[in-house]
């Protein structure tokens, strides 16, 4: 704001710094200059009310609250205010017999005109046009045609006649302006713009200064809700070489000319409405207070005040909405419309408070544009408003619009999905609406996906798919307190593919899927549900070309595709997270330990099995010794004992033992390397898997990266990956659903996750 | 250039009163001059120099590129079909022109100096296209007409067509010719 105080020794004001500051303080800085000038005329040394008003054409079109301030300290110099200075001096002039002369009736005009700008004088305006046009026979006078056009367009303004303050504006360029830049010209080249005896003409800078301020400022603080776009003639040429341009009477950055710059280059923009001055100064407008909305939102949530900025946003884009008269405007307005939108609902999620802030700019109406937008795409884009700014823009701002509806829906559907009821729980009507908000843009999404160009759809608009298909899933897996239907189980199941269809690197969602699958009775099925989709990332050559050159995440997404290809990490996906890696560690572990447990009994069992092979190769040779079996060949049939040759029955039952451990032991070793091989093999395998698995994890900040970056590269990838293969949604076949397969399916299932081999 | 013929009665009665000095034949002013005159004094060529042309061509130029936004905002009200504010603009335009461009190039200066010459013919251009704008065909032909006549030996000359293309003299005529149906 303006700091001003007086330095009473000096006469002049000092302002802080700011850039309304430096216009009022450029401001009273000439008038005081013209005051001093005229102060030889009129022997004074202190400056007049009457000085300040011959000059006002420099600070009369200041902001209110400038002027008013202006005319404060003003009145501090003066010593009186300018109402005291109105009823002193002109009813006094009045009762005189002789009519008030030129310059009293200008003076007087123009302090009326004066206080009714600051709000002193509420017949201000009314007595200020009476005052004028008292002056319309000596219209001869610049200076008189300048007041009073300029006091008819402040009468046009409040009374919000649009095509009166067209054709006011337009008086003054083409009555005041236009004659004097040929003369303005000639002083500026012979450097005779300061000098006083140039009259009016060295005001130019300041008139065009003011001209600027009336149409861009004053016509939306007046809330002008009519048609200008004649005055965008007006606002261009003054960009050419004239606010701005002359900063021994203005300082460049005490103009408006960056203001003035920003409308021009949004007039001619790809935002724009066919060149729309009413509308591009409206949308201006809307966009500030937008601002301010959005500000008081983060800092206060719903404050009276943020409700209330809210309420002054959505009434700006309505009017600049009622000046919209292209698909090109309207959808700039939207785009802008729906961002609020997704703010007071992200309000609402982040505060945990009810949204009760009508905003009559729908998601759906959006859809409505885009599609209108969409159908002019090979046809007449160009009539849609498009004409000036090319095919690209056009393009642009449809790819624009849809991703604000996108992040709209999503923001709306967060908000209903934190909603809880007394219970502490989230209520199903609210569900209802979040599952509606995500199938609503899901559907529209489906109806444009798949365009080869690549026109129609921002590439992150298949991201989205995949958002909204979780979103559906997870709504029906809460729907009725989690007790969901089998067919709303399926449902959810058939989104989860849907979704990862789209983005098969959120990790998270292939557990969810198998815990949908768990309560749908149906775990079984999760390779044959996974495997599918898995196979795409396996399979893509988007993908492929994309890990080759080292693209964004390209590693993580190798680690994926990875793991992947091994059915049994693709099992960890279902079943497995980083809370139970450590769990597989400490069971491959039990494994490994087990496996040289094994190894070790194999090794002492063929330790025993031997000595009882050599024990009874002993028993064998005593007992042929004894027998002399040695000398006469034994009969073949010498089993038992047999009187006369030594050979007791004891020996005999000893040898049938031996041989019978030996039998058993041979089959414990057969059992325990059987044993063996499989711990081995199971070993192996998970020694392969669950590395692969591990490798992906610990990259879930993609997510985050995709949601907040609408222009992420990875975005460009998912689009060309859906277009690769047509997103699987069908569910499971009935074939991996049936019984008995499914039964030995779980089976192995199981058996994966405890470590059991393929 | 006023012919300044010999009155052959005169010199009839002149030869009558025997008056036989040549000298006294030809003096006694313009109506006695045997020479066609050919004023020198007239003939002086007063070619702006300076700041006052460079004064010039900077009003021609900022001229020139006001016009291409009023052809613009025109433009783009009749996209709009906001008769009102055309019917506005128009009554604005008109006088403009009259007042501001007109005066720029009905001076002889703009025509005989050789730097003018371009921007004159700039002017003339960016007149005729408003003009078609606004939908004046009798200004757009005598403007194009204009053209063709004040710059009959130059049409090979460069100039910025209002659209801002660079073309011949010759090519900014026939583009006119096209833009405007011949008006």
């Amino acid at each position: 704001m303006m700091q001003t105080p007086i330095d009473p020794r000096r006469g002049l004001v000092r302002l802080e710094a700011g850039p309304i500051a430096r216009v009022a303080r450029l401001a009273l800085t000439l008038v005081v200059t013209g005051a001093a000038a005229a102060g030889a005329a009129t022997q004074a040394t202190q400056a007049t009310w009457n000085d300040y008003l011959d000059h006002a054409y420099v600070f009369a079109a200041a902001d209110e609250d400038d002027l008013r301030g202006l005319l404060d300290r003003t009145t501090l110099a003066v010593g009186r205010n300018l109402a005291e200075y109105h009823a002193e001096t002109f009813p006094a002039l009045a009762a005189r017999k002789a009519p008030m002369t030129e310059i009293q009736l200008r003076r007087k005009a123009i302090a009326e005109l004066l206080l009714h700008r600051t709000g002193e004088r509420a017949s201000g305006l009314a007595d200020s046009v009476a005052t004028i046009d008292q002056l319309s026979d000596r219209l001869d006078r610049h200076e008189n045609r300048y007041w009073f056009h300029t006091i008819h367009a402040y009468e046009a303004l409040a009374s919000g006649d649009a095509a009166a303050f067209v054709d006011q504006i337009l008086s003054v360029w083409l009555r005041v302006i236009t004659p004097l830049e040929v003369p303005f010209e000639t002083y500026k080249t012979l450097a005779l713009t300061e000098n006083g005896n140039a009259g009016f003409v060295r005001t130019l800078p300041h008139l065009y200064e003011s001209i600027a301020r009336l149409v861009l400022v004053h016509s939306q603080t007046a809330a002008l809700d009519g048609d200008i776009d004649s005055l965008g003639a007006i606002a261009r040429v003054l960009t050419d070489e004239r606010v701005g341009a002359d900063p021994e009477s203005i300082p460049s950055d005490a103009t408006s000319k960056a203001f003035l710059d920003h409308v021009v280059a949004r007039l001619d923009g790809a935002e724009s409405d066919g060149g729309s001055l009413s509308y591009t100064l409206a949308l201006i407008e809307a966009e500030r207070a937008h601002q301010r909305a959005r500000k008081h939102l983060a800092d206060e949530g719903f404050s009276p005040e943020s409700e209330a900025a809210v309420r002054d946003t959505v009434a700006a884009y309505q009017r600049a909405m009622r000046n919209a008269n292209t698909l090109q405007g309207q959808v700039a307005i939207y785009s802008r419309a729906l961002r609020q939108v997704g703010e007071v609902f992200a309000t609402g999620e982040r505060t945990g408070a009810e949204v009760n802030l009508d905003i009559p700019f729908s998601i759906e109406r959006a859809l409505d544009l885009y599609r209108s937008l969409h159908a002019a795409k090979d046809g007449d884009w160009a009539r849609q408003g498009y004409v000036d700014q090319g095919r690209d823009a056009y393009l642009a701002a449809m790819k624009g619009l849809w991703s604000e509806l996108q992040e709209a829906s999503f923001n709306v559907a967060a908000y209903y999905m934190s909603r809880k009821n007394a219970a502490g729980e989230t209520s199903d009507e609210s569900i209802v609406h979040a599952i509606n908000t995500y199938s609503r843009y899901l559907h529209a999404f489906e109806d444009f996906a798949g365009d080869p160009t690549g026109e129609s759809l921002p590439d992150s608009a298949y991201f989205g798919a995949y958002m909204a298909a979780r979103g559906i899933g997870d709504g029906v897996l809460f729907f009725a307190g989690g007790d969901a239907s089998v067919d709303q189980l399926d449902e959810a199941i058939a989104q989860y593919q849907t979704a990862l269809g789209y983005f098969p690197f959120d990790r998270a969602l292939w557990s969810t899927l198998a815990v949908a699958l768990q309560r749908s009775g149906r775990e079984s099925d999760f390779l044959a549900v996974a495997k599918p989709i898995a196979d795409r990332v396996v399979r893509s050559r988007h993908l492929d070309r994309w890990i080759e050159n080292d693209g964004d995440w390209g590693l993580p997404m190798a680690n994926f595709r990875r793991a992947f290809e091994n059915d049994r990490s693709l099992v960890y996906f279902g079943f497995a997270d980083e809370t139970r890696i450590g769990e597989l560690e400490q069971e491959f572990a039990r494994l490994q330990t087990e496996r040289e447990a094994i190894a070790l009994s194999i090794a002492d069992t063929r330790t025993e099995r031997d000595e009882l092979h050599a024990a009874r190769r002993e028993a064998h040779r005593l007992a042929a010794e004894m027998s002399g079996e040695n000398e006469i060949p034994a009969p073949p049939s010498v089993t038992g004992g047999i009187p006369g040759v030594g050979l007791t029955p004891d020996a005999s039952d000893a040898r049938t033992r031996n041989s019978e451990q030996i039998a058993q032991l041979g089959l414990d070793l057969e059992r325990l390397a059987s044993s063996h091989e499989r711990l081995d093999a199971r070993i192996e395998a998970i020694s392969q898997s669950l590395p692969t698995f591990k490798a992906t994890l610990g990259h879930d900040a993609l997510l985050g990266e995709l949601s907040a970056q609408r222009d992420h590269p990875v975005h460009g990838l998912l689009r060309r990956y859906a277009e690769e293969y047509a997103p699987t949604t069908a569910p499971a076949s009935a074939e991996t659903t049936s019984s008995g397969g499914s039964q030995k399916a779980w089976q192995t299932l199981q058996s994966w996750m405890e470590g059991g081999a393929e | 250039m006023t012919r300044n013929r010999i009155a052959p009665i005169p010199v009839v009665l002149a030869m009558a009163l025997g008056v036989t000095t040549t000298g006294c034949l030809f003096q006694g002013g313009p109506d006695g001059a045997y020479f066609e005159r050919q004023s020198g004094r007239d003939a002086v060529e007063s070619q702006l120099a300076g700041e006052a042309l460079a004064q010039r061509k900077y009003s021609m130029r900022r001229v020139r590129r006001d016009l291409g936004k009023f052809r613009l905002t025109l433009e783009q009200l009749q996209r709009h079909g906001k008769q009102g504010g055309i019917d506005r603009f128009v009554r604005f335009a008109k006088p403009y022109v009259a007042d501001r461009v007109d005066p720029l190039i009905d001076q002889n200066d703009a025509i005989s100096h050789p730097e003018l010459r371009p921007f004159h013919a700039e002017l003339l251009l960016s007149k005729a296209v408003l003009m078609y704008e606004i939908g004046d065909a009798r200004a757009v032909r005598e403007t194009i007409g204009r053209l063709e006549r004040e710059f009959a030996s130059m049409t090979s000359m460069l100039v910025l067509y209002p659209t801002g293309q660079a073309v011949t003299l010759e090519q900014g005529i026939a583009l006119l010719r096209m833009q405007t149906g011949g008006a």
